[in-house]
């Protein structure tokens, strides 16, 4: 069961270039939100949403010592063959969750996959 | 991580029974523990008569996606701590039953829910020496750095955190779930801002959802 407003926050990723995974995850829990492709490997699937939570809670406690008058958004990681693109997205009424957007490395391929998930903030917060 | 880890008498009922599409509520009388299934998903859980989580309240108007999210979460937990209650004892299956709570648009599937309750069962392993759902915790008296940034979720749990109270007692007043306020609890004790004072290990290193999701 995935609300329309979330499952819509990932299929708007599927076009981008390069796309390979897209996750939501609840990072308070590690809980895998929802997925695509959903016919992803659930054992990969749960990896994703399992290491995004671990990342962003090493992000933002950082964060909350180093920097208390700020607040973590995004991160970016680059292997040699791909980009992980983190975004933490506000969702009304409840706690942000985090997104995990993987894309080909490749010429501009980050440059337009930083840019539409910097774009989801609203689209998350929608009804 | 697979719906194995969660086997159990009750737990294997419920696999069997989505697996046939059954309509009923699987129910352990004595403890007034339910799951309600619609079609072989679940639709409804009730733990000790009551639905667990407050549900969708001002802040999570119904129909928005947080709403969405908070229901999904507290039936998830809510399977898991009916499971985890007797986990020896077969439940009693009542076909047919027509659910008089049921929730508009849930029906989650059986063996994720079951896959979803494993992985939970995992991270509290981890999570033991430091923190459970029945472990005293309290709020540090002085901040271990000069200033440190908290969300208002971490707010309001510290400013319920007297001393002795235990995730448990504070997951009804935050409007979360057990397990959700466990992690919660976590997130403050590595942060410095709470104390555990039963615990018998450190926080668990930075891998703690990945380590489990093996």
């Amino acid at each position: 069961m995935t609300h329309p407003a979330l499952r819509a926050v990932l299929a708007g990723l599927t076009g981008l270039e390069g796309f390979r995974l897209a996750c939501l995850a609840d990072p308070v829990t590690g809980t895998l939100v929802d997925v695509l492709p959903a016919s992803a490997d659930p054992r990969r699937a749960a990896a994703a949403s399992a290491g995004l939570a671990d990342l962003v809670q090493a992000v933002t406690g950082t964060a909350a010592r180093l920097s208390p008058g700020g607040e973590a958004q995004d991160v970016v990681v680059t292997l040699t063959d791909a980009c992980y693109v983190v975004r933490l997205l506000p969702v009304e009424g409840g706690d942000p969750l985090a997104l995990l957007l993987v894309v080909d490395r490749g010429p501009a391929v980050l440059a337009f996959a930083l840019r539409a998930v910097r774009r989801l903030d609203l689209d998350a917060t929608a009804p | 991580m697979t719906a194995d880890q969660a086997a159990s008498p009750p737990a294997e009922q419920l696999l069997g029974l989505a697996a046939r599409r059954q309509d009923g509520v699987l129910a352990d009388p004595g403890r007034r523990h339910e799951i309600h299934l619609r079609a072989g998903r679940i639709t409804h859980v009730l733990v000790g008569g009551v639905r667990p989580g407050p549900g969708p309240g001002p802040d999570r108007a119904a129909g928005t996606a947080a709403a969405a999210l908070a229901t999904r979460e507290a039936f998830v937990d809510g399977v898991r701590e009916l499971l985890d209650a007797d986990p020896g004892a077969a439940a009693r299956w009542a076909p047919k039953r027509r659910s008089p709570l049921d929730t508009a648009g849930v029906r989650l599937n059986v063996p994720g829910v079951l896959a979803e309750v494993g992985r939970r069962r995992a991270v509290l392993e981890r999570l033991a020496g430091l923190v459970t759902a029945d472990a005293p915790l309290a709020r540090r008296p002085e901040l271990p750095v000069a200033a440190v940034r908290i969300t208002p979720r971490q707010w309001a749990l510290l400013a319920l955190a007297e001393e002795g109270v235990t995730p448990r007692e504070l997951a009804g007043p935050l409007g979360d779930s057990v397990f959700r306020t466990v992690c919660r609890c976590h997130e403050l004790l590595r942060l410095g801002l709470l104390d555990a004072p039963s615990a018998t290990a450190p926080a668990p290193g930075a891998a703690l959802f990945l380590a489990s999701s093996d």
